[in-house]
């Protein structure tokens, strides 16, 4: 383990950075409860479009407190979605408060909104950490599934060949002339519009992967047919090896440093896949959050855009967990080449 | 014709310490005469015929010495002049020749796309065909696509392509390797005659000692970047003097009875980033002296042969005879 | 002497199909018969599309025989199915021409030796200790990657799992051939030693024939599929009775040949288009080795009377 971290250090700075990145979203996303202030479907209607707010060390005298704090929020316009800080009242941050259940916040008087409020006046900060838990793991559920899937179903294709090889490539071909997101759709609306979001989340994750198995096994099955070839391969054949060794521990293993790379490179496929869901009102549904369903809101929604754009952090979200997998994915192609052991 | 004085070439890589390949290579071709440069992998002969055209790879630099040809010296010349110099006053072929014809044209139009003098379409095609027959192909060959030919007709086309400019040097790395023997020594043979016949003067590079030595006017040993014996090539071959030619020969089979154990040469070629001190042929040289732990031997003249060795030293420690 | 190989009538075609959808055949092996004696080295040289390393790998099965029949010892193998010839081949070993791609990249040294010996893990490891020692390598190498090694070092490697098996057969498909010389004589000695220590009988192939000389007993020459001639090696390279096996003892002594280039029907002789011997009667048959002196064979119309 120790020798994977330094191999990713000396072999790509960006990767070795990403992959803290993802693992402390992923923390952030497991503990999402506790981070969280609020309750993601707790609203403060009169808070609807709160800007962010801002934490302070020094107050309006100059004086430095060790506590950061927040001012009250005042409302100065309801309808028109106008705020602005009370400097007469100060809030100070609290480290869990209610006896350790959460990791900050203020006195229940006073509002902190890291990250602003939605339409409704739910915290967008938790609201983020709550859907990261949707996002996120879809990516990793979906890639394992076509992983074992795409893997096995390749192997033996391509080892084997023959029939058996001719039978599966050309079912392969068949998933994969597959529209999937309007198979996604056509499912979707085949259930009944009320099944409980842990149905619904499980439905996209296997659809998702299910079709992406298809052209993983593809490559994975030209892979092995190439390797087949090689000499140490006819090297174990002469040893009287069986074919099941052969595939699992000659064959497969050198597949590796394709199928890991693509393999992160195509998690945030995933992650947009279940974006774009939710975009147009077929993912998760409210009021549960996911990065993509928080996105929906600012379509073409230009007064949204304009007037509070802090409405597309999630939107940021997405895009740096995107950007840390391909970093990653770039990385691990280095480090999982054995010339540089 | 060619005279290569003092040359060293260095490896440059990013963050690293710099790492001297060759070091104080000196040889001289005339016209007319073939030198065989000897080596196994990796001591730097390769690296040695791309220094004199100039075609050294990305992270190589010459740091000092002189590459006189035809009165020139090479090193100083600008990439614009090497120009001139590569195709036209030297001519070169290599290992595979597969490698070295582009698979989509025919040779022919390859052949033709190597003539520097500005000729029309008609002369160049002409030219051509002359160029085929005289390396032994037919001028049906001029419309065939490398595909289509063996190996050895593969690497007469490059032969052809080398001298179709009549250049003073032929540098020929590792020509037969990849040939089959009955081919590899037609091909040989076929570079001899047009050598006699053009007065070119040639160098060929080759890791069989035994061929070097047959179809080689001189002999060049080199080992871990630098020349070690340089003089006649038959009598080098049956008296060789510095140890690592006389324990190379000594690695033929055809040396040996049947199934007799080979001398063979105890342990490997040295890393170039962890040179022995001294000579660099000590730890793997039964003649050892302790002089040879601690300095590198210079050059001694044995008639015609300069070996760079102590035990041909009139005094140890004397400079060039 | 026991024999212990024998190709009867061997065939092996290739079917290809070229780009544009039309059939190729490929005649690799052409009606091979050979017999091979425990305790000897038979040498057998060709030059490239003689078939010579398809004839290794059809011998021990590797690659499927397209008519013709393999006998080890008594037992017939042509038609064993996998599961029976699996128990066998730990008899019979090869090891190939190029060590930078005989040898798993992400196995270690010992765990590649490793798996080729049987026995529990302990016996397996006590085992690849020992054939690292045997081979020259040092036991320090036990954890090695092969990209870590030499060219000689990991042949070397190579013959120490072909070894892991305790087999008494080995197929050396042109070993040194991209070895440099100072390496391929120390591959070639520790060749002669194993043969010694381990009662090996060697099936060596090679071009060169040279290293073929040194260490065969009795070498076969091939020539586009064929074996043209047969002997002891004494004979073959000091009374070379075939045209091609002349012309290949030249080269190697740097003579040059003078050869024929005819363009003629390709049905008799295989050898008819570049015979300087030739004469009509090489065009009606494909001539079957005859034996001209005790244990000396050749497959030539004039040669062989």
């Amino acid at each position: 383990m120790i020798n994977f971290w330094n191999r990713l250090k000396r072999a790509n700075r960006p990767a070795c950075v990403s992959l803290v990145l993802l693992l402390l979203l992923y923390l952030a996303a497991l503990l999402a409860d506790f981070i969280a202030p609020y309750p993601y479907d707790s609203q403060f209607r009169e808070y609807s479009l709160c800007p962010p707010t801002r934490i302070h060390f020094f107050d309006r005298d100059g004086r430095f407190h060790w506590r950061p704090f927040v001012y009250r929020i005042a409302i100065v316009n309801p309808a028109l979605k106008e705020y602005q800080e009370d400097f007469s009242t100060r809030y100070e941050i609290m480290f869990f408060p209610s006896g350790g259940r959460r990791l900050f916040g203020v006195a229940p008087e006073g509002k902190i909104f890291l990250f602003g409020t939605d339409l409704h006046g739910r915290d967008v900060f938790s609201r983020v950490l709550h859907g990261a838990r949707i996002s996120l793991s879809i990516g990793l559920i979906g890639v394992s599934i076509s992983f074992f899937l795409g893997l096995l179903i390749g192997g033996i294709s391509g080892y084997i060949g023959g029939r058996l090889d001719t039978v599966l490539m050309r079912l392969v071909e068949i998933i994969m002339t597959f529209p999937g997101f309007y198979l996604l759709l056509a499912l979707r609306a085949a259930f009944k519009p009320n099944i409980s979001s842990l149905q619904l989340y499980l439905l996209i994750v296997v659809i998702m992967s299910l079709i992406g198995w298809a052209s993983l096994a593809r490559v994975i099955r030209g892979m092995v047919l190439s390797l087949k070839e090689e000499e140490f391969v006819m090297a174990s054949r002469a040893l009287g090896l069986s074919s099941f060794r052969i595939i699992t521990r000659h064959i497969l293993p050198n597949t590796f440093s394709y199928t890991i790379t693509a393999l992160t490179l195509s998690i945030p496929g995933y992650i947009l896949g279940e974006s774009t869901l939710s975009l147009l009102g077929l993912g998760i549904q409210e009021p549960y959050p996911s990065w993509g369903n928080m996105l929906s809101i600012c379509v073409g929604n230009l007064r949204i855009l304009t007037g509070a754009p802090w409405m597309l952090i999630p939107g940021g979200c997405i895009f740096l967990t995107v950007i840390c997998f391909n970093f990653l994915g770039d990385g691990l192609r280095d480090v999982l080449d054995p010339k540089n052991w | 014709m060619l005279n290569v004085k003092n040359l060293k070439v260095s490896f440059y890589h990013q963050g690293k310490i710099p790492v001297n390949i060759l070091s104080e290579v000196e040889f001289d071709i005339q016209s007319g005469e073939s030198l065989a440069l000897v080596g196994e992998s990796g001591c730097g002969k390769t690296l040695t015929a791309l220094s004199i055209v100039k075609l050294l790879p990305r992270h190589a630099r010459i740091d000092r010495g002189e590459i006189n040809l035809l009165g020139d010296n090479l090193v100083n010349l600008a990439e614009k002049d090497m120009l001139n110099i590569r195709g036209k006053k030297i001519g070169m072929i290599f290992q595979e020749p597969s490698s070295y014809l582009n698979p989509v044209y025919s040779i022919g139009n390859q052949i033709a796309e190597a003539i520097r003098a500005p000729l029309t379409k008609k002369e160049k095609k002409e030219k051509v065909f002359q160029a085929l027959t005289e390396v032994g192909l037919k001028p049906m060959h001029y419309w065939q696509f490398p595909h289509q030919l063996s190996g050895g007709m593969q690497q007469r086309s490059l032969i052809a392509m080398a001298l179709i400019n009549q250049p003073a040097l032929l540098i020929a790395d590792e020509p037969t390797t990849s040939l089959d023997v009955t081919t590899a020594i037609q091909i040989m043979t076929l570079i001899q005659t047009l050598q006699e016949k053009h007065r070119l003067a040639l160098l060929l590079i080759t890791h069989d000692i035994a061929l070097a030595c047959h179809f080689g006017d001189r002999l060049a040993v080199m080992y871990a970047g630098q020349i070690v014996e340089i003089g006649p090539a038959k009598k080098i071959f049956s008296s060789p003097l510095h140890p690592y030619t006389e324990n190379l020969i000594g690695c033929l089979p055809e040396k040996y009875q049947p199934k007799q154990t080979i001398s063979a040469i105890p342990g490997s070629v040295p890393d170039f980033r962890r040179l022995p001190s001294g000579c660099s042929y000590h730890p793997r040289c039964r003649y050892r002296l302790p002089v040879c732990t601690c300095s590198q031997p210079p050059v001694f003249r044995r008639d015609d042969i300069k070996v760079r060795c102590f035990r041909y030293g009139k005094t140890l420690g004397t400079e060039k005879s | 002497m026991e024999k212990l190989w024998e190709l009867k009538k061997v065939n092996k075609t290739y079917q290809l199909t070229d780009p544009l959808g039309g059939a190729i055949r490929l005649e690799a092996l052409k009606d091979i018969d050979l017999r091979l004696y425990q305790g000897e080295t038979l040498g057998l040289v060709g030059e490239s599309g003689s078939g010579k390393s398809t004839l290794g790998k059809v011998l021990l099965r590797l690659l499927p025989v397209s008519s013709g029949r393999i006998f080890f010892r008594t037992l017939e193998i042509t038609h064993l199915p996998e599961s029976r010839l699996r128990g066998l081949r730990k008899n019979f070993q090869i090891v190939f021409q190029d060590p930078y791609r005989s040898l798993n990249p992400r196995m270690k040294a010992g765990q590649i030796i490793m798996e080729a010996a049987a026995g529990s893990f302990s016996e397996k490891k006590e085992r690849a200790r020992k054939l690292l020692l045997d081979v020259g390598l040092s036991t320090d190498d036990f954890d090695r990657l092969p990209h870590q090694f030499s060219g000689g070092q990991r042949q070397r490697l190579a013959i120490a799992r072909a070894l892991g098996p305790e087999p008494e057969f080995l197929v050396c498909d042109e070993p040194t051939s991209n070895l440099d010389l100072s390496v391929q004589a120390q591959i070639l000695n520790l060749f002669l030693q194993l043969k010694e220590q381990y009662f090996l009988t060697y099936l060596f192939i090679s071009h060169n024939l040279k290293v073929v000389e040194f260490l065969a007993d009795r070498i076969a020459v091939m020539f586009r599929g064929r074996i043209v001639e047969i002997g002891k090696s004494s004979q073959i390279i000091r009374s070379p009775a075939h045209p091609y096996t002349m012309s290949l003892v030249a080269s190697s002594q740097y003579r040059v040949t003078r050869l024929a280039l005819r363009t003629i029907p390709s049905q008799g002789c295989p050898y008819a288009c570049f015979c300087p011997e030739f004469e009509n009667c090489c065009l009606d048959y494909i001539p079957a080795l005859k034996e001209i002196e005790p244990g000396h064979e050749v497959a030539c119309l004039i040669r062989g009377k």
